[in-house]
């Protein structure tokens, strides 16, 4: 009888869709379950199929790599919720999400690969009512199934930003007790989910000083180094990215300038501090463009279903035009609802 | 008081650290601290002087260990897992370890670690055969805290959690009680705590502070393990609002389990206890709790538990972690036809030392040196108008020796604020002869804490006073390459891009720091130089300047790097 025991696993039964067609088009909505349409032209409510790759609460560890920055000592946490709200007890036949500590940042909703999870301005919502589209399988049909789903267009957005919205989004986040290893978590899946394989620091690394670094997923040449200050320490970041560039250039034999730094701070700061005048001082002397992002302008995003291209998009703003709308705007091909008027999310509020 | 060390990095890091040092190293018939290391860079989950994987290690490894970045984390984690039941000692050789069969178990709750977890933190208990604490105070710290809260209304905060269940002698039902009067009695008034706690702080001659930073591993895994959350409460205390832990409801679930199971300690078991019994009851249950389909061997463990009946409640679960409380070769004996059998296997363990020797961290940076020549030196300062030159000269006239006068002003100014030591800097700087004044408070454009100004080659200087740092490190760097870029940017002084820009502090960076190694990394990546200057060192200069009439080339400064130091002719 000498063995190592096992842990009991979780008794959920893997799902599927009793539908005998392709699904072409997962349509998201704002504060409605989502929409699958298959070819045969039958449209479904999306509900949850019970994955057995739990995508909506870990992250692979392949996801969690980085081409080319393989040596990073990073935090190998895989969890995708930032807060852990999300979780799945081990008696029960579908995820669950805490609400009361949910603030709809999107990450979960947006790895469901059946689109089942939608997002309310107060919480990440898990569809789970519409079980009659729905049968117990095996395992290999449930990945099957799950399979047919990668070439379904994904449609429409998870959230429509506001400044109500964001009111709600950050002040929770605020009331949050997060860890101090929160900022670099939500930044680093932001970014993930945004097209960008990022790698952060692990928590108490002392001899390490750069937050985090990253590669673009799609395109070889695009990647870059990041700080993130949730505090008044953002003022410090631009010379702190500077640490950052001289580090892996000298000693990890980066080429500096083919590095895109950034910054991604809770607020923008204050117009009249003098990170946009550095930034700008920066950007003159070394020639080095230190794109700025809030955590808000990535959930925005997200929430559109958007990939962030360096190739193509920059972030790169100064004293002259502090506001990161008008990238913003090309990107969604439309205006930014945010007055900015509480949070500095997209532009200076003073 | 109960000491715990605490990991350094977040507890999910920690528990998966131990699952890859397990599939690591789990061949060998024991392992060391070095190879603890070797495994923790090569799967690139520590650094060491801003270095990433074997080049890390090769930068950590020192011979003296107890400066060694790397090898200190080792060892912090492998103090913990003893903790925790997951390795043991050899018993021979206190740095050779071993993964235990919980250890076994825990790398394999991929699944859900957080549920074996909590049973091994339930499962610390002193005094047992692994850990060595002075006091023989019996003491299960976590069960005694969240026992604790249930009898205090549901709230306990960090001072009363180290005046109560961390101090006492919990198998003492005295001890226990007058704990919890003793926090009752201290509600509502804050300084009653407070004299509670100085007196503990005294007794035990362990500064407060001290005390504090033991309860920072048992906070976060009380958070960790869902057991709490946090609240600041302004009722409990009336004369202070302070940060309570809230007894959260999966902790008053384990508060009651606590209550109705049957705690088992070091050397507690009567003798006529079948210790075996016990011990596969104990760590089989303590499984299931954790997770772990134990079906296949129940009737075998049913037949263990009604050998335990004569003495213990058969309905009850035992609270007793056998790898937490007895050395390895003892409960390995009870768990043996459940160990497996192929589990040892010996390979030869490399010695790092040996691999990479060892390494300085100022082995290839730049320091330079400043000259003090003899020369008929004429003070470019009236001497009537500078204090510092008044006062070195008074001091002459008692002290001959130039080094004396030094040690007291050095010694003088070793508390002054930034107002008093910035413009201290600056007039010892014009005292040399360059024209250098501190930035006036407020002007925010002006980044810099003092400028030399030239008509052609002004140098911005960062100043870090000691009481923002007593040692400079790489934040004053950092701002000293954002003063040298703003310069060059806005053209408020002349310079050009090759001059040097200023960090100057009370001493030189620490030996540990890494200010060295990024002044070059600076001038590598930008080609900017960076110099640094210790209050030390600039006095030498300017004291010997008044008081044995020597001088330096003005000009010397601007091409400096690196650490500068002063050559006295």
């Amino acid at each position: 009888m000498s063995k190592i025991f096992k842990q009991v696993q979780a008794h959920q039964l893997s799902k599927r869709y009793n539908i005998a067609a392709f699904p072409i088009k997962i349509e998201h909505f704002p504060e409605a379950p989502s929409r699958i349409t298959f070819d045969s032209g039958v449209e479904i409510e999306s509900t949850c199929l019970s994955c057995v790759n739990k995508y909506c609460i870990n992250y692979t560890n392949e996801e969690l790599k980085s081409i080319y920055f393989n040596d990073f000592p990073h935090d190998t946490n895989n969890n995708v919720c930032p807060i852990n709200a999300i979780e799945w007890d081990i008696n029960s036949d579908f995820p669950h999400i805490k609400s009361e500590i949910c603030f709809s940042c999107g990450l979960c909703a947006s790895r469901c690969p059946v689109g089942a999870i939608y997002l309310t301005k107060d919480t990440a919502i898990i569809n789970t009512k519409n079980i009659d589209y729905i049968d117990n399988t095996d395992i290999k049909s449930h990945k099957a199934e799950i399979d047919k789903f990668q070439n379904a267009t994904k449609t429409g957005k998870y959230l429509d930003e506001s400044d109500v919205l964001f009111s709600l989004i950050y002040n929770k986040i605020l009331e949050t007790n997060a860890n101090s290893q929160f900022p670099n978590l939500i930044t680093r899946n932001l970014l993930i989910q945004l097209g960008l394989s990022t790698l952060i620091r692990r928590k108490g690394d002392v001899n390490l000083r750069m937050d985090g670094v990253f590669n673009a997923r799609n395109n070889p040449k695009i990647k870059g180094v990041i700080e993130i200050e949730f505090g008044k320490d953002v003022l410090d970041s631009p010379r702190n990215i500077l640490d950052n560039l001289a580090v892996l250039s000298s000693r990890h034999n980066y080429q500096y300038n083919d590095l895109i730094p950034l910054v991604v701070s809770f607020n923008l700061p204050n117009i009249r501090t003098e990170y946009w005048r550095v930034i700008k001082d920066i950007s003159n002397v070394l020639n080095i463009k230190i794109q700025s992002f809030t955590i808000g302008t990535l959930m925005l995003l997200l929430w559109n279903q958007q990939y962030i291209d360096f190739s193509q998009h920059n972030f790169y703003v100064d004293c002259d035009n502090p506001s990161i709308n008008s990238t913003l705007s090309n990107i969604l091909n439309r205006k930014i609802n945010l007055s900015n008027f509480e949070f500095s999310i997209t532009a200076p509020n003073k | 008081m109960i000491r715990f060390p605490n990991p350094g990095s977040d507890i999910d890091s920690f528990i998966r650290i131990f699952q890859i040092l397990h599939s690591e190293l789990n061949d060998k018939s024991y392992f060391t601290l070095d190879d603890m290391s070797e495994k923790l860079t090569n799967k690139n989950l520590v650094s060491s002087q801003g270095y990433m994987g074997e080049e890390a290690l090769k930068r950590s490894v020192r011979k003296d260990r107890s400066r060694d970045p790397v090898y200190n984390q080792s060892k912090m984690y492998a103090e913990l897992y003893r903790i925790l039941g997951w390795v043991q000692s050899d018993e021979n050789k206190r740095l050779n370890f071993v993964f235990t069969y919980l250890g076994d178990h825990m790398a394999n709750a991929q699944l859900d670690p957080l549920s074996l977890f909590k049973e091994c933190i339930l499962g610390i208990n002193y005094p047992n055969a692994i850990i060595d604490v002075k006091s023989d105070k019996y003491l299960r710290p976590f069960a005694a805290i969240l026992k604790s809260m249930y009898d205090l209304d549901g709230y306990i905060c960090r001072d009363e959690m180290i005046i109560g269940p961390l101090s006492i002698d919990d198998l003492i039902s005295e001890e226990y009680t007058s704990s919890i009067t003793k926090i009752k009695n201290c509600r509502p008034l804050h300084k009653k705590l407070m004299d509670e706690l100085t007196h503990l702080s005294e007794k035990l001659n362990i500064q407060i502070n001290t005390l504090w930073n033991y309860t920072r591993f048992p906070i976060s895994v009380l958070g960790y393990c869902g057991w709490i959350t946090k609240e600041r409460n302004k009722s409990i205390y009336t004369d202070k609002k302070l940060v309570f832990l809230k007894l959260a409801n999966g902790g008053e679930k384990i508060a009651r389990f606590i209550n109705d199971s049957i705690d088992i300690r070091y050397n507690k078991v009567p003798k006529e206890v079948d210790f075996g019994c016990l011990v596969r009851v104990s760590f089989f249950q303590m499984l299931a709790r954790g997770g772990f389909e134990i079906d296949s061997i129940q009737n075998s463990i049913e037949k263990d538990l009604y050998k335990l009946q004569n003495h213990y409640d058969e309905s009850s679960e035992y609270l007793f972690s056998p790898y937490q409380t007895y050395k390895i070769k003892t409960v390995n004996e009870a768990l043996a036809n459940y160990i497996p059998k192929n589990k040892y296997v010996n390979t030869t363990i490399t010695n790092l030392l040996e691999k990479y020797g060892d390494y300085s961290s100022n082995g290839k940076n730049t320091n330079y040196f400043i000259t003090l020549n003899p020369h008929e030196s004429i003070l470019k300062i009236d001497n009537s108008r500078s204090e510092f030159v008044k006062q070195v000269l008074n001091l002459h006239k008692s002290y001959a020796i130039s080094n004396e006068i030094i040690n007291r002003m050095y010694h003088k100014y070793k508390e002054a604020n930034k107002d008093v030591f910035y413009n201290l800097i600056a007039e010892l700087l014009t005292i040399l002869g360059y024209d250098c004044s501190a930035t006036r408070y407020g002007i925010n454009y002006e980044r810099w804490d003092a400028m030399i100004s030239d008509p052609s080659y002004s140098i911005p200087i960062e100043i870090k006073s000691p009481t923002e740092e007593e040692y400079l490190s790489v934040k004053a760097i950092r701002q000293a390459l954002e003063n040298k870029i703003i310069l060059l940017s806005r053209n408020l002084y002349p310079t050009d891009y090759k001059t040097v820009s200023l960090a100057i502090g009370y001493n030189s960076p620490n030996y540990r720091s890494d200010v060295s190694q990024l002044i070059e990394d600076i001038y590598n990546a930008f080609g900017i130089n960076i110099g640094v200057i210790g209050f030390r060192t600039l006095l030498n200069i300017v004291v010997k300047t008044i008081t044995e009439k020597k001088s330096i080339n003005l000009e010397d400064l601007r091409n400096t790097r690196g650490i500068i130091n002063v050559k006295d002719f």
